[in-house]
This record gives structure tokens, C-alpha cells and sequence, in this order.
């Protein structure tokens, strides 16, 4: 079983406690974005908190920072683009291999609409470009992607493609315009709301706009359906580490002992 | 008979190079340079109006490993001015004195009003009213490069930049830590 931890900082040092989460969740990989603790202090927190090799994959990959304490042999930096944005790195188990596409997508705040579609547009061609060299549709894509699921550049055929049922993206790829798309499954679909154990989304922000979703899930995993056979429904948004909690009394995300985002963690039954 | 008319074309250069053509040129050196270390890939996304082109730096000892250095833009139809975008761009533009070159900035901080302001680098952005150096912002930072001159000239700060040393050397010393003999040559 491989377990994966995702979570955007806010650029808050908190080094001990993504420490204690890697060891409460037995992480092989954390990937971590506004990550300003340098390498140093957080491998340190890392290899302290749960005693395994934990080190920097991909050192030229500085928005997106990914630690593993799995074998080097195992996890081989792929691709570094979109000014840092998009990390891909192959892992490569005893019996199967997949790409692990861990991203930081702008804001949008900084970006229209239509910016996050192209945005979108982009990461799905430097993902099937990756599964081309490599020969396999097995992927998964973790990161704050920015957008929520339903947003057009996660669901659009040219874009991510994302569906909201396993027995959607069961069909691999639909034509559209004469052209074979992949889909990908984004479980995420089902941890919006309130009538899911809590939280409602991964990121609360309130901007006094017209239109306003309060809870936002912009932070996703979404897997490809050829790696679906290794994803039993094991995930997570976490709300506590340990006996930290990381809500306030009033249920949103406390910047104050966590981020302004809840972390993720998934596990893929893999060997 | 009567006199010839002027030579009225207006070329006055003939060894104008595309910017695609340029960084080419590059690509080949980096892999002379680095003894095969290193090769880098000139990626063209035709959209139309706009050529889109991304410079990556490849390690080929490192299951190829890839890094998106920059990207360029221009019309399809012109082939300059050309847009320079990169990572960092924006500290080296604010270190040194390159007056001569306009900075093309798209404003982000509201998406609802989005408009292009071009401005002399000798006031930096932040002259003008701009003080989030946040990461989205810098990569919003666009050197608008007019002719190949102007072009040579950004791509020589792009290379140069800490950002770019620090790439080359940790893919190098990556490589040479695999215990491989450089390839190519």
C-alpha cells in the first residue's frame, strides 16, 4: 500500500507538524506547494518524526516540493514546467509502474476563466505527452489545481476531463470532434458538500463577490482509469493530525496551527 | 532613357533569424558545451494567432529527465516582437540596468480588469503602483523583445540567471553522480 499526503502550506512554517502528519499516515510521499521551509528543516522533521530516509525527489522543483523516503531507484524525477507548477515523476514499483503529477496551479485570483482553462489545457498535454514516452495511461494527479471540480478546465474533454463516477471514466476516453480524450475519475466530486463527514471542501475563502461557493475543493487528486484498480476509496481530507485540530471552533481551516487548506491523503493499493 | 527608379524594398537586413532559429542555435550549444550532458528541445505549439515555443533543458542520463526553462510568443504571422516569459525574470530585470528593454506586465490583481501596461524597465513595476511581488505575479512579467537584437539580448539574461546556473549545475552533478559516461559529444 503506497500513501501519499498533499497539502498547500500558505507559506506558514510548519515543518513539525507535516512531520507528525507523514508519521501519523506512514507517508511514502509528501508533496507539499507555498512550502517556504527550506530542505534542511523539513527533511529534518520528516526523518525525525518517522525515522525513514525522507529526501527531496526533485530539487529543481521549488513550487512544488516532493519528499519520499521510498528507494531513489524508485521514484525518478520525469519533468519540471509551467515556471515549476507541474512536477511529474515516475514511480516505479516491483510489479507495475505510474506517473505522479503533482501541481500548483495559479490562482484565481490572478487568472480569468478562460487563463485556467489554457492552464488546464496545458497539464493535460504534458500529462499525455508523459504517458506517451512511457507507454501507459497510469497516472495520478494530486496538487491544488485552483479550480474546483466542476470548473470547466477540470471537466472539459480537451482539458483534465475529470468525471464524477469510476463507472464513467470505466470507458477510458470519449470522442469528441473526432478526437480520443482520457478521461480521468476525480473522486473529489464526492467530498463536497455537507452531507459528507466534514469538511465541506479543502479551502474556505469568503471575497464579498456576487457569486461566492464559500467552500472551495481546489485541492484534488484525480487518477486515470487504468490505475483505478489500485484506488479503494482511501481518501481523506484530513481535519486533524494527531491531537491537533485543524479547524476552528467555527469549522473552517485555522491558519493559525494549520493553512488556509486542509491536506489530503490517499493510499493506492500498490506493490 | 530614362533613369532607374530607387531600390525602394525596405530590407535592410538580410541575416535575420527567426527566434526559433535562435534558440536552435543554443540548443546545439548546450549540448557542445556540456559534452552531451545536456541537450535541450525546442517545443513548437502553433495556436493560432500565436506561436507558442518552450526551451526545455533535457538530461538524457536521467531517464531524460525534462525542465521548462522559458517560453516565447509571437504572432504567427510576425516574427517579432516576441514575449519572454520566465520564472524569475523579474528579479533579474529589478538587479540590473536594461532601460533600453519595455516590460510588458498583465495586471492580475483584478482578473475582472485585465489590460497590458507597458513600461520602461528604468521604473521598476513596482514604481508603478505594483507592490504584491507574489509568485503568480512574476510569472505575469512579460520582456517584450522588438527585434533579434533586442531578443539575443533577453535570452543572454535568461541563461545567465541564477535560476538557469543552478539548473545546468544540479543536472550535471545528477548525472555524474549516476556514475555515467557523458554521452554524445
Amino acid at each position: 500500500m503506497l500513501s501519499v499526503v498533499f497539502w498547500n502550506l500558505q507559506k506558514r512554517p510548519r515543518s513539525e507538524i507535516v512531520g507528525r502528519m507523514a508519521r501519523e499516515r506512514a507517508a511514502d510521499l509528501v508533496i507539499l506547494t507555498e512550502c517556504d521551509e527550506d530542505d534542511d528543516l523539513m527533511l529534518q522533521s520528516l526523518r525525525d518524526a518517522t525515522g525513514k530516509p525522507f529526501r527531496n525527489v526533485d530539487d529543481l522543483s521549488q513550487k512544488v516540493r516532493v519528499f519520499s523516503c521510498l528507494p531513489i531507484s524508485m521514484v525518478r524525477p520525469h519533468s519540471n514546467s509551467a515556471c515549476g507548477r507541474i512536477s511529474i515523476q515516475r514511480i516505479v514499483l516491483a510489479k507495475t509502474e505510474f506517473l505522479l503529477v503533482a501541481v500548483h496551479l495559479v490562482s484565481k485570483l490572478n487568472r480569468t476563466d478562460s487563463d485556467q482553462l489554457s492552464d488546464a489545457i496545458e497539464l493535460s498535454t504534458q500529462i499525455k505527452t508523459a504517458e506517451k514516452y512511457f507507454n501507459h495511461q497510469q497516472s495520478v494527479l494530486v496538487g491544488d489545481l485552483n479550480m474546483n471540480p466542476f470548473d470547466e478546465g477540470m471537466v472539459c474533454a480537451s482539458a483534465l476531463h475529470g468525471v464524477m463516477t469510476r463507472r464513467i471514466a470505466d470507458k477510458r476516453t470519449r470522442e469528441v470532434g473526432r478526437i480520443e480524450h482520457p478521461f480521468f475519475y476525480n473522486p473529489m466530486w464526492g467530498l463536497m458538500g455537507d452531507r459528507t463527514p466534514v469538511p465541506s471542501g479543502t479551502h474556505y475563502c469568503l471575497l464579498g463577490r456576487p457569486t461566492e461557493y464559500f467552500w472551495n475543493t481546489f485541492d484534488q487528486i484525480l487518477i486515470r482509469p487504468d490505475l483505478c484498480y489500485a484506488f479503494e476509496d482511501d481518501l481523506q481530507v484530513l481535519t486533524k493530525i494527531e491531537e491537533t485540530n485543524l479547524l476552528t471552533i467555527n469549522g473552517l481551516p485555522d491558519k493559525n496551527v494549520g493553512s488556509d487548506h486542509l491536506p489530503l491523503v490517499f493510499r493506492l493499493n500498490l506493490e | 532613357m530614362s533613369e532607374p527608379t530607387r531600390n525602394l524594398w525596405p530590407v535592410t537586413k538580410i541575416n535575420v533569424l527567426s527566434p526559433i532559429a535562435i534558440l536552435r542555435q543554443q540548443a546545439t550549444y548546450l549540448r557542445e558545451t556540456t559534452q552531451g550532458i545536456l541537450e535541450a528541445e525546442v517545443a513548437v505549439v502553433k495556436s493560432e494567432p500565436w506561436t507558442i515555443t518552450s526551451f526545455w533543458i533535457i538530461a538524457p542520463a536521467l531517464d531524460r529527465y525534462r525542465f521548462e526553462l522559458f517560453k516565447i510568443a509571437h504572432q504567427y504571422s510576425d516574427l517579432y516582437p516576441v514575449d519572454v516569459s520566465c520564472d524569475g525574470l523579474l528579479d533579474v530585470l529589478r538587479a540590473g540596468d536594461h532601460s533600453n528593454l519595455i516590460v510588458s506586465i498583465v495586471d492580475e490583481v483584478n482578473p475582472f480588469s485585465y489590460y497590458r501596461l507597458n513600461i520602461k524597465l528604468n521604473k521598476t513595476p513596482f514604481d508603478e503602483g505594483f507592490d504584491d511581488p507574489s509568485d503568480s505575479y512574476d510569472e505575469s512579467v512579460r520582456v517584450v523583445a522588438s527585434s533579434q537584437d533586442e531578443f539575443v539580448t533577453v535570452l543572454e539574461l535568461i541563461l545567465g540567471t541564477a535560476r538557469t546556473k543552478r539548473t545546468l549545475n544540479s543536472l550535471i552533478a545528477r548525472t555524474n553522480d549516476m556514475g555515467l559516461e557523458p554521452v554524445g559529444g
